[in-house]
């Protein structure tokens, strides 16, 4: 009888054992890249995540323009106390804007990485979509790993996706390698990816814009022994290569060219007028190649706006988003605030002033202030142009009255904002404090021309009537005196060229790469000290002088040490750092 | 969903089991009276035939009268806590019997885990708290009254909000970035989440078991790792229906307020902010109005606002408790019904909890059921003044110390608390809100509905052979409701969201089945032995769905307008897990002379996959009673007992996400986690062609299929030693824990696409000691006094951490701009230690070259690297390793974020009716980061009309040029984290005082009340401190690598109390 009670109680226990074979698996409530990737809508879903780390803050959003890219001499930080960043010279290897920067161009190369390996899982999709969707997907993971080289030189280089916790270590590839799958990766790409006459809007990728990216990458690989001069390093080009990689940048800039799908507008200003409005090229001539897209006011969950024109721009000194009556209103009413964190130097004012040029000088530098009634909340009351620069006939803008300064305040004209970015533009509202929909643009076809014209400078060993014309057209659109027949040799002609660029694409994240690449980085931002002790400048902003006494170690970024801490693969920083 | 069924299968063979009625039986009867020592009654004792299955037991008289059929039976009479009388029956007069009361310590039952033990048999550590001293005071759950009652249990809060959770720590925290709380077991039913505790009434409470040790917590298997706190309820007690009634009222008030510059001072203040020509201009503080010119001796004794005084308010408490038990030996009941009401000290906060239980246990022969129910409800109003924003600016103390106590003579003084902002702030970079105005008008509501089901079914099927069968199924429902009208910080029309409304709802499912077999036999009396095996299946589902709307257009609606603003955030999430246990223990003893027990578990867990899906949890230990082998019999009379225990076990923690294992997609719109975050994954958001809503899915994280337990090894020696017929309790304990295979937010290679993954890696030593001593010093007819002192020692040190790394640097949380690594967690020092630099003091004057305008430092004395320009008065700080500036390589540690050691000291007196309890309870040697002072001593940034301490009073000025609080100044070297705000928070605290009296019983029964005491009580009416905050027990946004961050907590209250408790 015990025995009977004893094996009964056991084979309850038994039996509740033996039913529970399948009652640990659960299986998540969560999206996993296993049960992915079915149809088009997830490939596309997909495909924005890789896209989306160029519109974030720390990239083109922000950051990278104003902290990590305007470390140049164009630019400088207009405030008391200066920030922890390149820009201000006092960056190091735990800067918060270049490991971010780093981290975040790594999370992009990994979702490019996911998209690749699972674009064909089902076949059933249209091969074309497939190879478009690959195509943008190959591109911008070349485009992150552009940036990493630009910024690191040797980084790790990973073509697949991470999938595991463990192992991931990895040693810094030297950059040649890389740039040999960039460029692979981008001509494979550019077949693929739409034209810029099949898509509206200029957020995306296109054969015009992987092409013209490409000649970039091309000119600054080009340049890469002069950087690695200035910092001591062994230098990885040839005298052959660098004419090849010129001959590349000018082939590749030429076919945007020749598509005849691109133009300049004008005015110049134009082009960021739309940038500011949510829109694309809005005369019709797609000057503009590539932007990164921002856009609302973070009214909503989602966090699609940025902060250019914000933080790197022009708006007004007092915030009405939050007074209720001023909120909704675009324009003067509501100029939007700014922080005006970038000034522009006195080294760009007068490169401006000497050209005689208002068209681009008085749109990328600020060109007035805002005027206030003195009670709250300090309604606008009109603008008030700096000595000189109130455009004749002027009076009033949307009602509002235009006033000049007095010519005893000339000086103000050389201590003024960078004002490419200008808020009272925005069209969305209501208008936020911080967050602005503005966009930025990463590739404009003022830029195919002047790479057309210093490559060819470049091979020809003196500039052609190509060169001529492409820079001429850029002179042309901006009303200042163009060049041909000024029997340039190609060291003058590359002057002017260098020059050029600085006038049309200050504030844009170029220069400083542009510098670097023409080994003149360490030597341009020293020789800025001359201009702080210069006119205006020595009064109010002799604090500037620090942000340019770099050493050529900002060739480089530093490797971060978010990296270093845990990859021990790293043992060596680049030199300097 | 099979085993589901199982489980609603076994509840209803118990339910059907439960209307088994019993038959009673007649003959003829002895009768008698049940007395104590002292000669009063004992009601409720068991009194039965030897070897008989007649029951019966005495009334609240302690009279009984039972059948009896010879006059050769022998009468044994049992009641917890008093040795059992057998007597021959007495048929020839009523009997008077006494019963003496058993050495209590010795007896003590131990809950210990499935299985309950006397102390006397324990091999483990495993400690009782002493409820009954605990519930001196009324409060809203035990935990709150746990603090310096039990060795090696820490428990604090995090600040002193009415229904916050306590922080409870068991002998050191194991887990770096994981929860470090103990599992809680209630009833049998582990449950892993603290607020567990304010669901249970702790009037309802009858026993709290702490394990500590890992031979008692690895039965627990891989949850027990962080200890293990078992809650046993009250049970029926047999006898007539017994009604008690136990209620409290009383007051709270704020502790301590921080003294803040009165309206000469503040104004003389800003008088170094703000430039002369603004301050006697016509808005400022000095103008010259209808010829007056204000000057600052004008501001000496006018009319001013203390903020404070106005946000803080005498707050009432109340608690009802209502009791009743009764029934017979075989089938007894219980129910209770409590209500607790609690007003913060923060105008418009309040915490309030009603519950009820319902217990029934039937006894048939070998049969023994059980059946509770238990719901309860917390509702919580007011939201935490310390966690709830990204900007401390938006923390309300921010607002309360930095609001202005005056105006300029142009600006009316009452302007400052009818408008919502104060007109002269900045508000595009500060964001002060009026205090008053906006905690008047929040509405923030939290409830929790708790239900739980518990039944077991247990049959004795050969002597010695139980199986219990048990069952249970908790709800846990919570859902919180949140409006901000226009009136309130986050809705008025400054705000970004304007009026807006948020309502989230959540629910935890969980169900539990047990199976336990055990078999108690002994040979010859001399072996004694007692085995249990069991298995045991545990499942849980989770949701959670939360939404937003703003602008919302006609406030007056409140929540039910919610529905006419804005969509804004939509959050819905599902989760669930399960768990399959085997567990097995043996016990044997020879003699009650030595002791061995060996456990095991086996737990199987749906967060973990393939082979590491099982853990192994094992532990061993060894007792000694060394004072019954012979050569220890001279001693007895003075060393009553005495007894050495070691243990080593392996326990486990799962504190993982159920899906960690797997990778995730997500649609991510927003970035994840603090601003600080530099391991939150970027969100997918690419808006082309303008569409806001275009949002990416991303990999958020990386699978780690061989994710397993953290598992922590435990030696522990100990040694119990009673003196003197156990007037004098010691015990003694030594342990060392290594937790390893850390489950660690690790971070991760950058260059890999991710920042952090959970991964076992790491390692944490733990070492400590605890002493624990009883004594009963007086005992005699009219007077008791008896002594608690407990103190525990616990060294905890990191042994290993990610994968190369040497240190891990973390950043308090309090505010945006205040970013940088304040906390680090090194190899070979404790976690949790505070970072930053070391303060020396200001610039002094002779440190400078002076030209006659201006002052340079002079060339050799280090500056802070990020100010070209550092003048005198300015901080200054340690160049530790001498390279001539201050710069990040000249950060260390600054302070320790846990104690050395804590304790609690209490005496309880009785004298005839009255009782006396007094309990002290401390912590020594922990340091407190008090970010407060980086904002209001030192001026922030010279921020005008920023109101600061009183203590910023004597900062260096040219005429107070000794001084080593910073001047006013916009250096950035004000705001870095060093020794200068790391205060001594070591205390010691009056935290509970208690008289009562007890009516006599005389009197009582003219009015039918079998009981009645009255009593008056106070909690913590004094702390011994140094530091200058609110409280020393403080450590907002929680955690084990960040300990001991003040900034913007709610302050304490002090409360008296009374109280009264009626049994009828």
């Amino acid at each position: 009888m015990k025995k009977i009670k004893i094996i009964s109680i056991l084979s309850v226990l038994v039996f509740l054992s033996v039913s529970c074979s399948d009652f640990l698996d659960k299986e998540p409530y969560t999206l996993t890249p296993e049960t992915y990737f079915n149809n088009e809508t997830e490939l596309e879903t997909f495909l924005t995540g890789v896209y989306s780390p160029l519109m974030q803050e720390f990239f083109y959003g922000n950051y990278y323009p104003l902290y990590n890219a305007g470390g140049d001499d164009l630019t400088f930080y207009q405030r008391s106390s200066p920030a922890t960043s390149i820009l201000c010279a006092n960056a190091n290897s735990s800067n918060t804007y270049l490991n971010t920067f780093w981290k975040i161009l790594y999370e992009g190369i990994n979702r490019a990485n996911i998209l690749l390996e699972n674009v064909d899982n089902n076949t059933n999709i249209s091969q074309a979509t497939r190879d478009r969707i690959r195509g943008e997907a190959l591109f911008l993971r070349a485009f992150y790993y552009f940036h990493l080289v630009e910024g690191w030189g040797d980084v790790p280089f990973r073509l697949k996706s991470t999938k595991s916790v463990y192992g991931l270590d990895a040693e810094r590839t030297p950059k040649q390698i890389i740039y040999d799958q960039i460029i692979k990766d981008i001509t494979t790409a550019i077949p693929y990816l739409y034209t810029s006459a099949n898509i509206p809007y200029t957020g995306r990728v296109t054969q015009s814009a992987a092409k013209g990216i490409l000649a970039r990458i091309y000119l600054f690989r080009a340049g890469e022994n002069n950087r690695d001069s200035e910092v001591g390093n062994p230098l990885t080009n040839t005298s052959d290569s660098i004419l090849a990689y010129y001959r590349h940048a000018k082939q590749w800039a030429l076919e945007v060219k020749e598509s005849g799908l691109h133009g300049l507008v004008n005015p110049y200003k134009q082009v960021f007028i739309d940038m500011c409005q949510d829109k694309y090229n809005s005369t019709g001539i797609r000057e503009s190649i590539w932007e990164v897209e921002e856009a609302g006011n973070r009214s909503t969950t989602e966090q699609a706006a940025g902060r250019i024109g914000n933080t790197l721009g022009f708006g007004s000194t007092n915030d009405y988003s939050t007074v209720p009556a001023y909120q909704n209103l675009t324009g003067m009413a509501n100029p939007g605030y700014s922080y005006k964190f970038a000034y522009a130097s006195l080294k760009l004012y007068e490169m401006y002033e000497s050209e005689g040029d208002t068209a681009r000088g008085d749109w990328s530098i600020a060109n007035y202030e805002y005027t206030y009634d003195t009670n709250a909340p300090k309604a606008v009351t009109g603008r008030k142009y700096y000595y000189g620069k109130l455009p004749a006939g002027l009076t009033s803008v949307e009602g509002y009255p235009c006033t000049e300064e007095a010519a005893s305040t000339s000086n103000k004209n050389k201590t003024r904002c960078a004002a490419k970015y200008r808020r009272e533009l925005e069209v969305v509202t209501p208008k936020n404090k911080n967050y602005t929909p503005i966009n930025f643009p990463i590739l404009r076809y003022s830029d195919i021309l002047l790479m057309i014209a210093e490559a060819d400078n470049e091979i020809n060993a003196s500039p052609t009537e190509l060169a001529y014309d492409c820079l001429d057209e850029v002179r042309n659109r901006a009303h200042i005196t163009p060049l041909k027949g000024s029997n340039l040799t190609k060291d003058q002609f590359r002057e002017v060229i260098k020059k050029e660029r600085a006038m049309e694409f200050c504030f844009e994240a170029t220069r400083r790469w542009d510098l670097i690449r023409w080994g003149d980085f360490y030597k341009n931002m020293i020789n800025m000290q001359g201009y702080v002790t210069k006119d205006a400048w020595s009064n109010n902003y002799k604090y500037a002088a620090n942000y340019y006494q770099v050493s050529p170690a900002y060739n480089y970024y530093p490797i971060p040490d978010i990296e270093t801490s845990v990859n021990k693969k790293i043992t060596k920083n680049n030199p300097g750092w | 969903m099979k085993n589901l069924k199982i489980s609603i299968l076994l509840i209803t063979i118990l339910l059907s089991l439960f209307s088994i009625s019993l038959l009673a039986q007649k003959s003829s009867m002895v009768t008698g009276r049940v007395v104590d020592e002292k000669g009063e009654p004992l009601p409720g004792v068991n009194i039965k035939i030897k070897n008989q299955a007649n029951v019966t037991i005495s009334d609240n008289d302690g009279k009984f009268g039972l059948v009896v059929t010879g006059s050769s039976d022998i009468l044994v009479f049992s009641y917890i806590g008093y040795t059992a009388v057998e007597m021959k029956a007495d048929r020839s007069k009523p009997m008077v019997v006494v019963m003496k009361e058993e050495p209590k310590t010795l007896n003590e039952v131990m809950v210990i885990g499935y299985q309950d033990i006397k102390k006397r048999d324990l091999t483990g550590s495993v400690a009782k708290a002493n409820i009954e001293e605990m519930l001196k005071v009324p409060v809203a759950s035990f935990d709150q009254a746990l603090a310096g009652r039990v060795a090696g249990v820490n428990v604090s809060s995090s600040e002193g909000i009415p229904g916050g959770t306590m922080n409870i720590v068991i002998r050191g925290k194991n887990s770096l970035t994981q929860e470090n709380t103990p599992l809680y077991v209630i009833d049998g039913f582990p449950v892993e989440d603290p607020t567990i505790g304010s669901s249970i009434n702790p009037n309802d409470i009858e026993s709290i078991d702490i394990l500590k040790d890992a031979s008692a917590t690895a039965i627990y298997g891989a949850r027990g790792a962080n200890g293990v706190i078992i809650i046993s309820t009250k049970k029926g007690k047999v006898g007539d229906l017994t009604i008690n009634y136990d209620g409290n009222s009383g007051v709270q008030r704020v502790t301590r307020k921080i003294p803040m510059m009165d309206a000469y001072e503040f104004v003389r203040l800003q008088t170094e902010i703000w430039t002369s020509a603004d301050m006697t201009g016509p808005n400022g503080y000095l103008p010259t109005i209808n010829g007056k010119t204000y000057t600052l001796d004008d501001y000496r004794n006018i009319e001013q606002y203390n903020w404070q005084d106005m946000i803080f308010q005498d707050a009432l408490q109340q608690s009802h408790n209502l009791s009743l038990t009764g029934g017979t030996a075989g089938n007894r009941y219980n129910a209770s019904f409590s209500y607790f009401d609690q007003d913060g000290v923060v105008i418009n906060s309040n915490y309030n909890k009603i519950q009820g239980r319902l217990g029934t246990n039937i006894r048939r022969n070998k049969l023994n059921i059980n059946l509770a129910i238990n719901y309860s409800k917390t509702t919580q109003f007011g939201s935490s003044p310390s966690q709830s924003s990204y900007s401390g600016m938006n923390n309300l103390f921010y607002s309360v110390w930095g609001y202005r106590p005056v105006t300029q003579p142009s600006v009316p003084l009452s302007t400052l608390l009818d408008n919502p902002t104060d007109e002269s702030v900045d508000r595009l970079n500060d964001y002060r809100f009026n205090p008053i105005m906006s905690l008047k008008n929040e509405y923030n509501k939290r409830t929790t509905e708790y239900n739980q089901f518990n039944g077991f079914i247990e049959r004795e099927f050969i002597k010695g052979l139980k199986l219990k069968i048990s069952g249970g199924y908790t709800i846990d429902g919570r859902r919180g409701e949140v409006f901000n009208n226009s009136k309130t910080r986050y809705g008025a029309t400054i705000s970004n969201d304007k009026v807006n409304a948020t309502f989230w709802t959540s629910k935890r499912n969980t169900w539990l089945n047990e199976n336990i077999l055990t078999y108690q036999t002994n040979f010859n009396k001399k072996h004694f032995i007692n085995a249990m095996v069991g298995l045991t299946m545990q499942e849980s589902n989770y949701e959670y769905y939360s939404m937003k709307t703003i602008y919302i257009p006609n406030e007056s609606l409140g929540m039910a307008g919610m529905s006419q603003g804005t969509p804004n955030n939509l959050v819905s999430s599902r989760s669930e897990w399960s768990m399959i246990s085997y567990l097995g223990r043996f016990n044997y003893n020879y003699l009650s002379k030595y002791y061995a027990t060996v456990s095991f578990r086996a737990d199987g867990s749906s967060k973990f996959v393939a082979d590491n899906r099982f853990g192994y949890f094992p532990s061993f230990s060894l007792a000694w009673n060394f004072t019954e082998e012979n050569f220890m019999r001279p001693l007895k009379s003075i060393l009553n007992s005495g007894k050495l225990r070691a243990s080593w076990g392996l326990t486990g923690n799962n504190r993982v996400g159920e899906y960690d294992t797997y990778a995730q997609l997500m649609i991510l719109k927003a970035t994840q986690g603090d601003y600080s975050s530099s391991t939150g994954i970027t969100h997918g958001v690419y808006p082309f062609n303008n569409n806001v809503s275009n949002a990416g899915a991303v990999p958020y994280s990386l699978p780690n299929k061989d994710l397993k337990w953290e598992s922590t090894g435990q030696t522990n020696i100990g040694i119990d030693l009673s003196f003197l017929e156990d007037k004098i309790n010691i015990t003694l304990d030594w342990y060392n824990k290594i937790t390893s295979n850390l489950l660690l937010q690790a971070t991760l290679v950058p260059s890999s696409g991710y920042g952090s993954a959970m991964k076992n890696i790491g390692k944490v030593e733990n070492q400590g000691i605890e002493f624990t001593i009883n004594t009963t010093n007086v005992k005699n007819k009219n007077f008791t006094w008896t002594t608690d002192f407990n103190i525990s020692f616990n060294y905890n040190k990191v042994l290993g951490l990610s994968e190369n790394q040497t240190a891990m640097l973390t950043n308090g949380y309090f505010d945006q701009n205040f970013t940088s690594p304040n906390y680090i967690a090194k190899l070979h020092y404790p976690m949790g230690m505070m970072y930053g630099y070391i303060y020396e003091g200001t610039y002094k004057l002779d440190e400078f070259d002076f030209d006659g305008t201006n002052y340079t430092l002079k060339s050799g004395i280090p500056h802070y690297t990020a100010e070209n320009n550092t003048q005198p008065g300015y901080p200054k700080y340690a160049d530790l390793n001498g390279d001539g500036v201050v710069d990040s390589n000249d950060q260390t540690f600054i302070g320790r974020g846990d104690p050395l050691h804590i304790g609690g000291f209490s005496n309880t007196f009785i004298y005839k009716n009255f009782d006396l309890s007094i309990f002290f309870q401390w912590s020594y040697g922990n340091d407190i980061l008090n970010a407060n002072r980086l904002i209001f001593e030192t001026g922030y940034n010279k921020r005008k009309d920023l109101n600061q301490y009183a203590s910023f009073i004597n900062r260096w000025t040219f005429e107070n040029p000794n001084s080593n609080i910073p001047r006013v100044s916009t250096s950035s070297s004000n705001l870095l984290f060093s020794t200068r705000i790391i205060e001594d928070g070591s205390y010691l605290r009056l935290k509970t005082l208690s008289i009562g009296y007890s009516i006599s019983a005389k009197l009582l029964n003219k009015v039918k009340i079998n009981k009645a005491r009255i009593s008056l009580s106070g909690q913590n009416l004094f702390t011994i401190t140094n530091y200058s905050g609110y409280d020393p027990e403080v450590s907002i946004r929680n955690s084990a690598l960040t300990p001991g961050l003040d900034f913007s907590s709610y302050p304490r209250a002090k409360s008296v109390n009374m109280g009264v408790n009626l049994s009828f």
